[in-house]
């Protein structure tokens, strides 16, 4: 994996603006828990959309590579 | 069964004496630009504002005409020596098919705005050295969203317009709802400008966000604004098919420059569509004595056909990069994040990855004039949304500078028709009629068949399988068939169950209008020209069709006619 995408469930407010952030869009919301999903990761574009809008902070992107 | 009760119970009405629906580059542009002019201006988006469109994932590159930069840069007239000469190689690319006033008014101010935008703090306009590694389009939409913050334009994300407010013959607001909290939305302005991009999401394989799903040009059409050349889509050729990665384009890195497109049988067959200038194995520019965004439509095409005679791999191409030199991988080190990104681990030096063409833009729209006026008082368009100023096809980094040259020139002409213009009365009684539909398909019950996420993956079937690349009058009058099965028998019954979900139904009732005036106008025109291409008249035709196809609403239906082009300085030989 090249994207790797942390929600920090304490810090997420289930507000939904990474629903909207995302181009692809990769997340959706825990009917149960009320907070955010990171769903369809083979999709993901790693843009870091969903970590500058999280009003919250709760969305943390890392970028990892494997040297071959 | 949603409830419209729960959801639609509040209205928020809002007014504003510009209001701008769409925060891509020419929304954003239009904004700060009325703005200057003491205006109150309100800047929408059905997303976030301007970080998801087609302007933030973009290449990044501004095509203008800069002599002192055109030497620096050096080959492949990627930069202009003049405008002059920007503007002819923007008519004869775009097969005469240009608004010839709009093509000259892009390359005289392009330079212009390209250079204005280092006083909103952008650092990098020309990104061909990946100084902005990915999105590279926020390489400019950041920085212009903080000065669109300081200069106290007001912005309302995640509002989703439905429709336009026409009062006699002026639009005089629009309606919608929020996203998030389901309340109504009624907007109330001057003047409004259209900037909500294009239609990739019409088409199965694209590389457009997906919030692109032609809204606009469906709004407008409802409203009674002219359309045209609605029967252009442009394809890039580049997009990455490989199960398990993400349908993005592969960026010119370096490295790639000396990538080679193969087939099963494992042939470089570019060669047989484009004449080679160089060695095949050469850098592309160097090969074929041009650059990749200017011929995107040859290469799609190239593929396309591959694939339709039957030498396609999994029903795309391979583009290998195993030959390209080891220390091009070096080259530019940007591009690693990139391949980190975009390829995951994907062994891109040892194995072919497979590509397939995908919806880039949309060269069709809302007919403007120079100051983007429209056929309707106080409506006002720029951007993707329009049509005519890149004719039959675009050439690279033209998007861009058509962003900012006419999202200039719409904010000004909003702003100074607001500055003579009353606020409208009373409109919500129109407002009403409109909401009306939001509160029905909140109400319907569902059925399964005409649910919106199925009808979208049918419709961005159909709409690739036989309206993109290749065009037939068979797979067109297809595609039409089950476009208007669509409309009439599943978007009468689409429902909701929440906000979000209701969003998804006005996208899948957008897309549809959207297909059905590209399938029309593609039918209409029995010739080739740019990135039309008919297979069963596979030749440019100027005898019978040097003439703009146009798109006006009658009874709800849509009129198709032709109309002369404006060819105020070039013809064809």
């Amino acid at each position: 994996m090249g994207v790797k995408i942390t929600i920090d469930q304490e810090k997420c407010t289930g507000d939904e603006f990474c629903i909207d952030a995302c181009p692809v869009p990769c997340y959706r919301i825990d009917e149960k828990t009320k907070k955010a999903i990171y769903t369809e990761a083979e999709e993901c574009l790693g843009c870091r959309n969903c970590e500058e809008i999280c009003p919250a902070g709760a969305i943390t992107v890392e970028i990892t590579r494997e040297e071959r | 069964m949603g409830d419209s009760s729960m959801y639609l119970k509040n209205e928020k009405r809002v007014e504003s004496d510009v209001l701008i629906i769409g925060s891509g580059l020419a929304g954003i542009r239009a904004a700060i630009e009325a703005k200057r002019y003491g205006v109150n201006v309100l800047l929408l988006d059905k997303s976030v504002i301007a970080l998801n469109n087609s302007s933030a994932f973009s290449g990044g590159c501004f095509k203008v005409a800069l002599p002192g930069l055109a030497d620096a840069m050096g080959s492949y007239i990627r930069i202009y020596r003049s405008p002059e000469e920007h503007f002819r190689h923007m008519v004869e690319y775009g097969g005469f098919l240009n608004d010839q006033e709009l093509a000259e008014i892009l390359c005289i101010e392009g330079p212009a705005r390209v250079l204005e935008l280092q006083s909103f703090g952008v650092e990098h306009w020309n990104n061909f050295n990946l100084a902005v590694p990915y999105p590279h389009g926020k390489g400019y939409m950041v920085p212009l969203k903080e000065a669109a913050k300081k200069m106290g334009i007001k912005t309302r994300a995640r509002s989703v317009v439905t429709d336009l407010i026409r009062q006699n013959n002026s639009i005089v607001g629009a309606v919608g709802f929020d996203v998030y909290t389901g309340d109504r939305l009624t907007f109330k302005a001057k003047s409004v400008i259209l900037a909500t991009g294009g239609g990739g999401e019409i088409y199965k394989r694209n590389d457009t966000p997906y919030t692109i799903t032609g809204d606009g040009f469906a709004m407008a059409f409802r409203a009674g604004v002219k359309l045209k050349n609605m029967e252009i889509t442009m394809f890039e050729p580049y997009v990455q098919a490989e199960p398990g990665l993400p349908m993005m384009d592969r960026h010119e890195c370096e490295a790639e420059f000396y990538g080679i497109l193969r087939n099963k049988e494992g042939e470089d067959f570019l060669p047989r569509y484009i004449s080679l200038k160089g060695r095949p194995d050469e850098r592309f520019d160097d090969a074929y004595g041009t650059w990749v965004p200017d011929i995107r439509e040859i290469i799609s095409r190239a593929m396309a056909v591959e694939v339709y005679e039957g030498r396609g791999d999994q029903g795309t191409v391979l583009f290998d990069l195993t030959k390209v030199p080891g220390e091009m991988w070096d080259a530019d080190l940007a591009s690693q994040y990139t391949r980190d990104v975009l390829l995951r681990n994907f062994d891109i030096k040892n194995k072919p990855v497979h590509v397939f063409p995908g919806c880039i833009c949309f060269l069709g729209g809302v007919e403007i004039d120079p100051d983007c006026r429209t056929n309707v008082d106080g409506f006002f368009a720029a951007g993707e949304i329009t049509g005519g100023v890149h004719g039959g096809r675009r050439l690279g980094g033209n998007a861009l500078t058509d962003c900012i040259v006419f999202g200039a020139r719409a904010g000004r002409s909003a702003a100074r028709y607001a500055l003579e213009t009353a606020m409208p009365d009373n409109h919500y009684e129109e407002v009403k009629r409109k909401q009306a539909l939001l509160a029905e398909v909140l109400d319907r019950s569902p059925d399964q068949e005409s649910e919106a996420k199925g009808l979208k993956s049918r419709i961005k079937s159909l709409m690739f399988d036989h309206a993109s690349m290749l065009r037939t009058s068979e797979g067109l009058e297809e595609a039409l068939n089950s476009i208007i099965q669509i409309k009439n028998e599943h978007l009468p019954r689409i429902s909701a169950s929440n906000p979000r979900e209701l969003k998804e139904a006005f996208e899948v009732i957008n897309m549809v209008t959207t297909s059905e005036m590209v399938i029309r106008s593609a039918l209409f025109r029995k010739e080739s020209r740019g990135d039309h291409y008919r297979v069963d008249y596979p030749e440019r035709d100027d005898k019978n069709w040097l003439k703009s196809i146009t798109i006006n609403q009658k009874d709800g239906n849509i009129a198709l006619d032709t109309q002369p082009l404006s060819m105020t300085r070039l013809q064809p030989e």
